[in-house]
């Protein structure tokens, strides 16, 4: 057994810390034993034993899940970045409950924990989720760590990466576009804004103008957001996005580069507003060092030219601006819970255990 | 009744007393009534071709027939004062201070408003009848109670071979059987062997059949043999015929009847063996899957740190962290607190 080679060499069990970013599309984790994974935040079940006997399983998660979807009752148990229903309650609110410890599950397993480690695990939330949706997701979480612990989304993108004094994050997720403000002890809920202009409006808006622009065309939103994933852009001067999308079953090619250039700029002028009130609403002898010091993470912050479009609009409304892209998008939530996780006092861990 | 549980006072079905109980105090009711040389009459009840039913309409459907019938029985025998008790697809009833009379007039009863029941099965409505055997303690032949249970078992066996739907008591059917038998033995002495084996045999069955005409023909049958005439020989024949038309139909009915109920069986074990076979296959693949995989045993990897880290005291910005790890551990316990039921 692994167990007994390792206490011959000397091992103990150890503790097995985790930093997940729960989001609306994606769901990753990063962990001390240096695994990282992000899974598409699906959770199929199937739908009937016929279904169950073909796909030889009974959960399946992410692009798996998307590809059998046919045969699954398919769940994106997250909606604006929290526990779709948790506050309404009732059956919906229970199954999205199991979707999400499914897939808590599932991703705590990816992160392959030795069976006998301790695991202390951060989860990041939206900086304004409600008591019973931090509830709902602390749940979620205690049937597969042995500790748990929310922090805000984009705090934990700053703490990973140092960035604690005046600092403005805009964490761009699917369901929600989380801005924090930074200023060297931890943020209020004065300083934190949430807003729902992120990837799943984007996808909504590039759906309309689809629809509008190409008649006939036959799409579904999946097929609409690995356009956007593949050619999001807001640069004038970008490469052509040309797809195929049926019309009337025959392939049918289209250049979408001026709507996905259009429905990707509608995000700007809502992240601008936030931030110009985090900004209004702060120190005026630090307003101008905060404005120099944007940083931008989440997996919207890969449409291309995005932190430039900010820039720009941030000068025309406030003057000044300058905005920084993360190095890592999918994983600078995960990665800044991991370090949380790690730096938590051990008794704090006990205490919620 | 004093001291005996009737439907009234509480259904034994919902466990007021277990069929076990209700036939020791049966038991002692006959006893009762011997002593004292009190009626009592004994009936057994069970549905028509029940496992038939579930053959064709399945378990739930039989259960539900079966229930119906036991709704039906209490309801029919609300103003008598009896036991009653499920025994399987069974129900046992006891009737005391009962005559062989008055249980003619609730078998008659019990027949009527089975007759009446309709069953949905989602195609059309079927029927069911009841048989009934019935045993009373007059007489006074029987002495225990497991006669009066054994002579209601045979009158049941009975009247469900004479084709369902009646009561028979079996003392009388047996009692008219040795009669006739009697009689014939005297009467036809004079006759041909064979002749006489067959006409014999043709009467044991026309009897155990209970069928009235066949019953019509032998008596009249008995009013000729006396003097032998044509008339005799004619009665005779027909008699013959009509026994051997209906053994031969019972007989083919009873063979295509054994048939389908083979071939509903075979065609459900092949089903299942079917479906056993693919879920076999489905678990070989799955070993042989487990089997090949690299790292099919995969025992996690272990993470870089052995003991709880916590925060160096030389990290970056170390006060400024370590107040904003408190404030994130402070906001976690107090949604704890709000997790944890309230006290009472």
């Amino acid at each position: 057994m692994a167990q007994d080679k390792d206490k011959e060499k000397g091992k103990e069990p150890g503790v097995l810390y985790l930093g997940i970013d729960l989001g609306t599309s994606r769901t990753s984790v990063a962990a001390s034993n240096g695994v990282r994974e992000s899974v598409a935040s699906y959770v199929g079940y199937p739908k009937d034993l016929v279904a169950m006997k073909l796909l030889q399983r009974d959960t399946l998660y992410g692009d798996d899940a998307l590809k059998h979807r046919l045969s699954l009752n398919l769940l994106r148990p997250l909606e604006h970045g929290v526990l779709k229903a948790s506050d309404k309650g009732g059956a919906e609110a229970d199954q999205n409950l199991k979707a999400a410890r499914d897939l808590l599950k599932e991703i705590v397993r990816r992160a392959r924990p030795r069976h006998d480690d301790l695991i202390y695990a951060v989860i990041g939330a939206p900086a304004q989720a409600s008591v019973k949706n931090k509830k709902a997701i602390i749940e979620a979480a205690r049937e597969c760590v042995d500790s748990v612990m929310l922090c805000s989304e984009p705090f934990s993108v700053a703490y990973g990466l140092d960035w604690l004094d005046d600092v403005l994050v805009v964490d761009i997720g699917a369901g929600t576009t989380d801005m924090c403000r930074m200023h060297g002890t931890m943020p209020e809920d004065s300083d934190q804004i949430t807003n729902t202009f992120a990837g799943d409006f984007v996808d909504l808006e590039l759906s309309k103008l689809i629809e509008k622009s190409c008649p006939g065309a036959q799409f579904t939103i999946q097929m609409v957001r690995g356009i956007k994933e593949k050619y999001a852009s807001v640069m004038e001067k970008t490469e052509p996005a040309v797809v195929e999308l049926p019309v009337n079953g025959k392939p049918t090619q289209f250049d979408l580069t001026r709507q996905i250039r259009e429905a990707c700029l509608k995000i700007v002028p809502p992240i601008v507003d936030g931030l110009h009130r985090l900004i209004a609403s702060f120190d005026p002898e630090f307003q101008e060092r905060l404005k120099g010091r944007v940083l931008l993470a989440g997996g919207g912050s890969q449409i291309k030219g995005l932190d430039l479009a900010i820039e720009s609009e941030m000068r025309q409304r406030l003057g000044a601006g300058k905005v920084v892209r993360i190095g890592e998008p999918i994983y600078g939530g995960a990665n800044g819970a991991l370090k949380i996780a790690h730096d938590m006092p051990g008794d704090f861990w006990e205490k919620l255990r | 009744m004093p001291g005996f549980p009737t439907p009234s006072q509480g259904d034994p079905e919902a466990g007021l007393f277990s069929s076990a109980e209700i036939l020791r105090l049966m038991r002692a009711e006959f006893e009762r009534g011997r002593r004292y040389g009190e009626p009592v009459v004994l009936m057994l009840v069970a549905v028509d071709r029940l496992g038939h039913l579930k053959d064709l309409y399945g378990v739930e459907s039989a259960h539900e027939i079966l229930r119906s019938v036991m709704d039906m029985l209490r309801a029919a025998t609300r103003d008598y004062d009896y036991m009653r008790c499920q025994q399987g697809e069974r129900v046992v009833a006891l009737f005391p201070h009962t005559d062989m009379d008055g249980a003619r007039i609730v078998s008659e009863r019990l027949l009527k408003s089975a007759r009446s029941l309709k069953f949905d099965t989602g195609g059309p409505s079927i029927q069911v009848s009841i048989s009934i055997g019935v045993a009373g303690n007059q007489g006074g032949k029987l002495t225990r109670f497991e006669d009066m249970l054994q002579a209601a078992e045979s009158g049941l066996q009975l009247a469900g071979a004479a084709g369902g739907d009646r009561a028979l008591e079996s003392e009388a059917v047996n009692g008219e059987l040795t009669r006739l038998r009697g009689e014939l033995s005297t009467s036809t002495g004079a006759a041909e062997g064979a002749e006489l084996d067959l006409l014999r045999q043709a009467i044991e069955f026309g009897l155990s059949t209970g069928e009235p005409l066949v019953q019509a023909k032998i008596r009249e049958l008995f009013q000729l043999v006396g003097s032998r005439t044509s008339g005799t020989d004619r009665v005779e024949h027909e008699l013959i015929e009509m026994a051997l038309a209906r053994m031969e139909s019972e007989k083919r009915a009873a063979l295509l009847e054994r048939s389908r109920a083979h071939e509903r069986e075979i065609e459900l074990l092949e089903r299942r063996i079917s479906k056993l076979l693919g879920l076999l296959g489905v678990s070989e693949r799955e070993l042989e899957r487990l089997a090949s995989a690299p790292g099919a045993a995969d025992t996690g990897l272990a993470s870089i740190y052995r003991t709880v880290q916590g925060l160096a005291p030389n990290a970056y910005q170390a006060d400024k962290k370590r107040e904003m790890l408190m404030k994130i551990f402070d906001a976690n316990l107090e949604l704890r607190k709000l997790m944890q039921p309230r006290s009472p």
